[in-house]
């Protein structure tokens, strides 16, 4: 075998492989969804106590789940190009028990916002599952805003940290959905 | 004293035919592709994407699974863990047959 002809193998291999994982990802959608909701929770967090803004997690969270998992299924009915919803599964699992046992084992305003550092780190895996950098930005950003409220413990930070989490993650997602296929 | 074999020895004959490089590359990227998928990312006829699939069944590569839509019949292809095996094996003999060339 001539080199050129392992040079051409290896990038067509490298080309199908990007355009597959470009178009089996719907990056997109989660992070509207979420982004919209996050802003709803910086609704929550002034209109409420504490337990508000859990019983309103409770109810969005797994709800989102939902959606996200019905576009996907959809999606790749609709394209012929799917990926595995199990580790997707697991980290929403993941996410769910994780952000309410760090509400539930924290204490003073730490019990509304230390659940963000959980969705942040949780959004870090979605975005490596998806091995999708811009997204791992976003997350990234969120985590940092998590990191600074959680341990500065501001005024009004369930509604500021919400606030972020919502503008990061919907205008990621609005910038993403004009490149990835519906 | 033995020699390391010529790195082309390595590459598999099932894998290195160009549609089915192709094949496995799309699946390696996605749990499942249709068949409309794959025909449409590779350019191919049905009847040519039909009998190199049928090649990578055989050989433990592929799995396919046949469903129906309402009354549209659909085929989902995706890649064993030996098929994935196989191409990275590839990949790495066709990297190192550079290599060797190019140094």
């Amino acid at each position: 075998m001539r080199p050129e002809e392992a040079t051409r193998a290896l990038r067509e291999v490298d080309h199908l492989r990007r355009r597959t994982l470009s178009e089996r990802r719907s990056t997109w959608f989660p992070l509207v969804l979420f982004g919209v909701l996050a802003l709803g929770a910086a609704v929550a967090c002034e209109a409420g106590d504490d337990r508000a803004i859990a019983r309103y997690w409770m109810v969005a969270g797994p709800a989102g789940g939902i959606a996200t998992g019905a576009y996907a299924y959809r999606r790749s009915l609709r394209t012929g190009v799917a990926a595995s919803p199990l580790p997707y599964l697991a980290t929403a699992m993941a996410i769910l028990v994780g952000a309410s046992l760090a509400g539930a084992l924290t204490t003073g305003s730490a019990r509304a916002t230390a659940p963000y550092l959980v969705v942040a780190l949780g959004y870090l895996v979605f975005a490596w599952l998806d091995r999708h950098p811009v997204a791992a930005v976003a997350a990234a950003v969120a985590l940092v805003a998590a990191v600074t409220v959680v341990a500065t413990g501001p005024a009004h930070g369930c509604a500021i940290l919400s606030a972020i989490f919502g503008l990061a993650f919907l205008s990621t997602g609005l910038a993403l959905r004009g490149s990835e296929r519906w | 004293m033995s020699e390391e074999p010529h790195p082309s020895r390595r590459l598999d004959d099932t894998v290195h035919q160009r549609v089915r490089l192709g094949i496995l590359a799309v699946l390696a990227e996605a749990d499942r592709a249709d068949f409309t998928y794959l025909r449409e990312q590779l350019g191919l006829t049905d009847g040519n994407l039909s009998r190199h699939l049928q090649v990578l069944e055989d050989a433990g590569y592929l799995r396919l699974r046949r469903s129906f839509e309402g009354r549209r019949p659909r085929t989902w292809v995706s890649a064993t863990k030996a098929g994935r095996a196989a191409l990275a094996a590839e990949v790495a003999a066709l990297r190192q047959l550079i290599a060797r060339l190019d140094g």
